[in-house]
C-alpha cells in the first residue's frame, strides 16, 4: 500500500514537471547550435568560450545563440571562400579562471587560429595573456576598457566600449543639466574600471562638472538594493549613474529606486536596451538612458538601419521571434568581422595573417556603426547613440521629452 | 533617509531568510538531518509557481495550491527514495548530508533543463505599481510577500501545536523510538516534515516571483543565508529560525545602508561565526541532537 502510494505520488510529480517542461519547450523547438554546411570543403574550425553555466549564464545565453545562429547564415549564404565556419565552443562558467583553461584548451589541444570571446570583460582580460603570447587573435564582445588600448596585439573589439559609451553618458547629463549625481557600480572588472574612469584621479563626472554626492559598490546579481539606495538618496541626487552587469539586476534597481520615489534620470551602460528591463519595471523604465551602438526594434519595419534590420531578420528566421536584447548585435557583428577576416586573410590557418586581415578592415557598416580596425589599439568602433526609455518603448534621447516625461519642467 | 522603508526591506528579506531557516529546522528535529537542497526547494516553487501563473495562465491562488501541492510531493519524493534509502543502507549521516548538496545542484540542473537559464518573470499580481504604507511607497507584491509569509509561519505554528500529527512530529523529535513505541508512525511523520519543509519553501519561492524575478541562482543566495538563520536561532528551533531570520534581514539592510552594500555578506558571516564561536546552540540554546 505504502509502495503504491510513493510510487503514484511520484507519476504525479513527474507529470507536474512534465507539463511545466512541455509549456517551456513548445516557446523554443529550433535547435540553433547544429551548424548546416553548404559548401562540400572542409570546414574552418574557429574557438570560442562562451558563457555557458554560471552567475551571468542567463544574461549570456543570447549571445551564444546569435552568434551561432550568424555564422549558421553564413554558411548557408557560401560560407567562407566555399567553406563552412564551425566552432569548438567551451564553457567559461562566468569566471576568468574559467576563459583562461578554455582559450588554453583551445590552442593547444584544439590548435585554433582564432577564437571569440564571451561577453564578460573580466574573463576577455584573462584569456588576453594566454592569447597574446600565443599570437592568436581574438575578437572579443565585452565592454569594458580595461582590454583594448593596453598594447594588446592580437586583441580586438567588436562591439561598443566603455571608451564610446562612458563619453556618451557624460553627455546626456550635461544635456539634462545635471549638477550632482549618485554613482553605482557593480563589484567586477567592468564596474571597477568605469569607477576608476568616472571618479578616478582624473575622473570625467568631475571633469565635467558634475559632483558626485556618493559612490556604492555591490556583488554581481544582487537584487536587493534597498539599504544602498535608501543610503544614496538621502543626499537628494538629481540623477543616478550605475554600471550593473545585466537586465534583471539593472531592472531591479530601476523598480527599487522608483518605488523609493526618485525621480530623476538613470543613467546606465548599452545592457539596458535588453527587453527583459521592460518586463522588470514596466513603465518606471521612463527617464532610463543609456547609450548603445546599436538598438533592436519590436518589429522588422522599425528597424533603425539596414543592417539592424538583416541582424533582426536573421534573429527572427531561426528562433520565431524577434529578439529583445540589443546585445545580440554584438554577438552578430562578432561573426561578421570575424568572417570578413578569415575571407580577405589569405591563409586561414595563420593567425598572423588573420590579424593583418582585421586590422585592415576600415569602413565595413554592420549592426553596431561601421568599424575601423586601422589604428591597431584593438577597439573598431568610435562612437555610439544615445537613446532612452519613454515607458516600454526605446526612443533617441530627447533631453527636453525626458524633462517633461518625468516632471522636471 | 526613511527608516519605514529600510525597515519593509528588512521585513522581506528577514522573511525569506525566516522561512528558508524553518524548512531546515523541521527536517532537522525530525530526522537529525541538514537538508542543503532547502534553499533550491524556493527556486523550484519559485519556477513551478510561475509556471502554473504566468504560462499555464492559471488564477494566482490555483497557482499558489498547486505550487503548495506540487513541493510538498517533492519533499516526500526526495525523502522517500533519495534519504530513506541511503539510511537503510546504514550510510554515515554526514554522508546523507553531503548527499542533500548533490540533490542541490541536481535541482539547479534539472530546472535549467527545464525552464532554461532565462530569468523568469512574474506579471504584476495588482493592477497598480505602488501602494502608500505609513507615507512610505511599496510594491503590493512585498506586501504580499510578507503577509504570504507570515501566513505561512503561523500556519506552520498551528499545525505543529494544534494538529494531531503535528504533536506526533514534535513526538517523533522528542524520541523516535518512544513516539513508534506509542503508535506513531515515524516513517511517515519523516516524510510529512520533508513535505512541509519543501512546501513552505515553495511558498516564499512563489511569493519572492513578483518581486525580484526568477533565476537560477536564487537558491543558492538564499541557503547560506537560511541556515545561518536557523543557526543563529538555534539550530531545530524554528522560532530560533524565525529571530534568526528576522535578525539577518535587518542586519543586512541596515549594513547596506549605514556602512556598505559590497561586504554586507561579511559582516552576516562574522556574526555567525561569533554566535558559533561563543553561543554554539544558538540564540534559544537549542541542545544539538546526538
Amino acid at each position: 500500500m505504502k509502495k503504491t502510494v510513493v510510487t503514484l505520488l511520484a507519476t504525479l510529480l513527474a507529470l507536474m514537471l512534465c507539463a511545466a517542461a512541455f509549456a517551456e519547450f513548445t516557446q523554443d523547438p529550433n535547435d540553433p547550435y547544429a551548424v548546416e554546411y553548404e559548401a562540400d570543403g572542409e570546414p574552418i574550425i574557429i574557438g570560442n568560450f562562451a558563457v555557458l553555466s554560471g552567475k551571468s549564464a542567463a544574461n549570456c545565453v543570447d549571445y551564444d545563440r546569435m552568434l551561432k545562429a550568424t555564422m549558421k547564415w553564413i554558411n548557408a549564404h557560401g560560407g567562407v571562400n566555399g567553406r563552412p565556419v564551425d566552432f569548438i565552443t567551451y564553457d567559461s562558467a562566468d569566471s576568468p579562471e574559467g576563459a583562461v583553461k578554455a582559450v588554453t584548451r583551445l590552442i593547444e589541444d584544439d590548435d585554433v587560429k582564432l577564437i571569440l570571446s564571451d561577453s564578460q570583460s573580466a574573463d576577455i582580460l584573462a584569456a588576453m595573456s594566454v592569447t597574446e603570447e600565443a599570437g592568436i587573435p581574438m575578437i572579443g564582445i565585452g565592454t569594458g576598457v580595461s582590454w583594448t588600448k593596453c598594447g594588446g596585439k592580437y586583441t580586438f573589439r567588436s562591439t561598443t566600449s566603455g571608451y564610446t559609451v562612458y563619453p556618451s553618458m557624460i553627455e546626456a547629463l550635461k544635456m539634462m543639466g545635471t549638477k550632482n549625481c549618485a554613482f553605482f557600480y557593480v563589484e567586477n572588472d567592468l564596474g571597477q574600471s568605469a569607477n576608476e574612469w568616472f571618479n578616478g584621479e582624473n575622473g570625467a563626472l568631475k571633469a565635467a562638472g558634475i559632483e558626485v554626492t556618493s559612490i556604492s559598490s555591490y556583488q554581481k546579481a544582487e537584487n536587493d538594493f534597498t539599504g544602498s539606495l535608501s543610503a544614496a538618496l538621502a543626499d537628494n541626487p538629481e540623477a543616478i549613474v550605475i554600471i550593473n552587469n545585466g537586465p534583471n539586476e539593472l531592472g531591479q534597481f530601476v523598480k527599487q529606486a522608483r518605488q523609493q520615489e526618485f525621480g530623476g534620470v538613470i543613467v546606465t551602460i548599452e545592457n539596458a536596451a535588453n527587453g527583459q528591463i521592460p518586463e522588470v519595471c514596466g513603465d518606471l523604465c521612463t527617464g532610463l538612458i543609456f547609450p548603445s551602438g546599436g538598438l533592436v526594434t519590436t518589429t522588422l519595419e522599425a528597424a533603425l538601419t539596414p543592417k539592424v534590420r538583416e541582424a533582426e531578420e536573421l534573429y527572427y528566421n531561426y528562433f520565431g521571434e524577434m529578439c529583445t536584447g540589443s546585445a545580440v548585435l554584438r554577438s552578430y557583428d562578432q561573426a561578421m568581422v570575424a568572417a570578413q577576416a578569415l575571407r580577405t586573410c589569405g591563409n586561414v590557418d595563420d593567425p598572423d595573417a588573420i590579424r593583418d586581415a582585421i586590422l585592415a578592415i576600415k569602413g565595413l557598416t554592420l549592426a553596431q556603426g561601421t568599424y575601423d580596425f586601422s589604428a591597431g589599439d584593438g577597439d573598431g568602433l568610435a562612437t555610439c547613440d544615445i537613446y532612452m526609455y519613454n515607458g516600454t518603448e526605446k526612443t533617441v534621447f530627447d533631453p527636453d521629452l525626458c524633462r517633461k516625461l518625468l516632471g522636471m519642467e | 533617509m526613511n527608516i519605514l522603508t529600510l525597515i519593509i526591506g528588512a521585513l522581506v528579506l528577514g522573511s525569506i531568510y525566516s522561512i528558508v531557516g524553518m524548512g531546515y529546522c523541521v527536517i532537522y528535529k525530525s530526522s537529525g538531518l541538514m537538508n542543503l537542497s532547502q534553499g533550491q526547494f524556493v527556486m523550484v516553487g519559485a519556477y513551478l509557481g510561475g509556471t502554473f501563473f504566468t504560462i499555464l495562465r492559471l488564477p494566482y491562488l490555483l497557482s499558489l495550491a498547486l505550487t503548495i501541492v506540487s513541493m510538498f510531493i517533492l519533499g516526500i519524493v526526495i525523502q522517500r527514495v533519495v534519504i530513506v534509502n541511503l539510511l537503510k543502507r546504514s550510510s554515515n549521516y554526514s554522508f546523507v548530508i553531503v548527499c542533500t548538496s548533490a540533490i542541490s545542484d541536481l535541482l539547479m540542473y534539472g530546472s535549467m533543463f527545464i525552464w532554461g537559464v532565462n530569468v523568469f518573470h512574474f506579471p504584476s499580481v495588482f493592477n497598480m505599481t505602488f501602494v502608500k504604507v505609513l507615507g512610505v511607497q511599496v510594491s503590493p507584491e512585498t506586501l504580499l510577500l510578507i503577509g504570504l509569509s507570515f501566513i505561512s509561519m503561523i500556519g506552520l505554528y498551528l499545525f505543529l501545536n494544534k494538529t494531531k500529527f503535528g504533536i506526533a512530529m514534535k513526538a517523533e523529535a522528542m524520541d523516535g523510538m518512544a513516539a513508534s513505541s506509542v503508535g506513531i508512525n515515524v516513517p511517515a511523520v519523516r516524510s510529512i516534515a520533508w513535505g512541509i519543509s519543501a512546501a513552505i519553501a515553495g511558498v516564499v519561492g512563489f511569493a519572492i516571483g513578483p518581486v525580484y524575478g526568477v533565476f537560477l541562482t536564487m537558491g543558492a543566495v538564499y541557503t547560506p543565508k537560511g541556515y545561518s538563520s536557523a543557526i543563529f536561532g538555534g539550530y531545530g528551533n524554528i522560532y530560533g529560525a524565525l529571530v534568526g531570520g528576522m535578525f539577518f534581514g535587518f542586519l543586512e539592510t541596515f549594513v547596506s545602508a549605514f556602512v556598505t552594500a559590497s561586504y554586507k555578506d561579511v559582516v552576516t558571516f562574522a556574526v555567525l561565526i561569533l554566535m558559533l564561536t561563543f553561543r554554539p546552540n544558538g540564540l534559544f540554546n537549542e541542545p544539538v541532537i546526538e
